[in-house]
């Protein structure tokens, strides 16, 4: 038995009520599957960088687990059925992981442009090199 | 001629992590270029081993919509 990770997103237009039924949903089938549930991350709705099925913000939702690769083909196989689901992601745990606020997610929108980018400063100092040798 | 820069030190191997999580957008995006492209290690000054960990990071962000596939340019 291993440690996993799920990320799930849903889709945040069902009501309330709805995304926790459908969190619910996955938390029994882990349980009906011989999993045991160690820890959620509800990290709300924050915006996707593209439109997933012409929707723009969704719910991120993550859950670990320990549990067969049993437990992970039931669980995905749901998912994959389940509409209000948009997408999942299973991986393998580590305990470095942090969980994430809403809060730092949500402010900045996907489309605007990178503040730092490498590139540019390395050909930032390329050019005055070249500028300072040729003087 | 390239000429020769100072060595660039690791920041994972300086502040010894172990670790790129692909949630962390804020951490990743140092990675990308603006149009979303992943940044080669010769210019970040990352070791093999992390910028393999930061590019498997930065894949499965992408799958999960944190960050862009491909990023739109002003022009």
């Amino acid at each position: 038995m291993s440690v996993y990770d799920t990320t799930i997103i849903l889709n945040p237009q069902i009501e309330e009520g709805g995304i926790n039924g459908e969190i619910k949903k996955s938390l029994d089938l882990i349980d009906r599957y011989g999993g045991k549930v160690i820890n959620e991350d509800r990290m709300g709705i924050r915006r996707l960088a593209y439109e997933i099925q012409k929707i723009h913000q969704g719910y991120y939702y993550r859950v670990t687990f320990e549990g067969t690769g049993k437990v992970i083909d039931e669980l995905e196989r749901q998912l994959r059925l389940d509409e209000p689901c948009l997408r999942f992601l299973t991986c393998l745990h580590h305990e470095e992981k942090v969980s994430h606020k809403k809060a730092e997610a949500d402010d900045r929108p996907a489309d605007k442009p990178v503040e730092q980018s490498a590139p540019a400063e390395t050909a930032t100092d390329a050019d005055s090199g070249e500028e300072e040798a040729k003087e | 001629m390239m000429e020769k820069r100072r060595k660039r030190i690791c920041r994972f191997c300086e502040n010894k992590i172990n670790y790129v999580d692909y949630m962390d957008e804020r951490l990743l995006r140092r990675f990308i270029t603006e149009r979303g492209k992943i940044i080669p290690r010769r210019i970040t000054g990352t070791c093999a081993h992390h910028q393999r960990m930061v590019t498997t990071a930065v894949k499965r962000a992408r799958h999960l919509a944190i960050l862009p596939f491909v990023a739109e340019t002003y022009k």
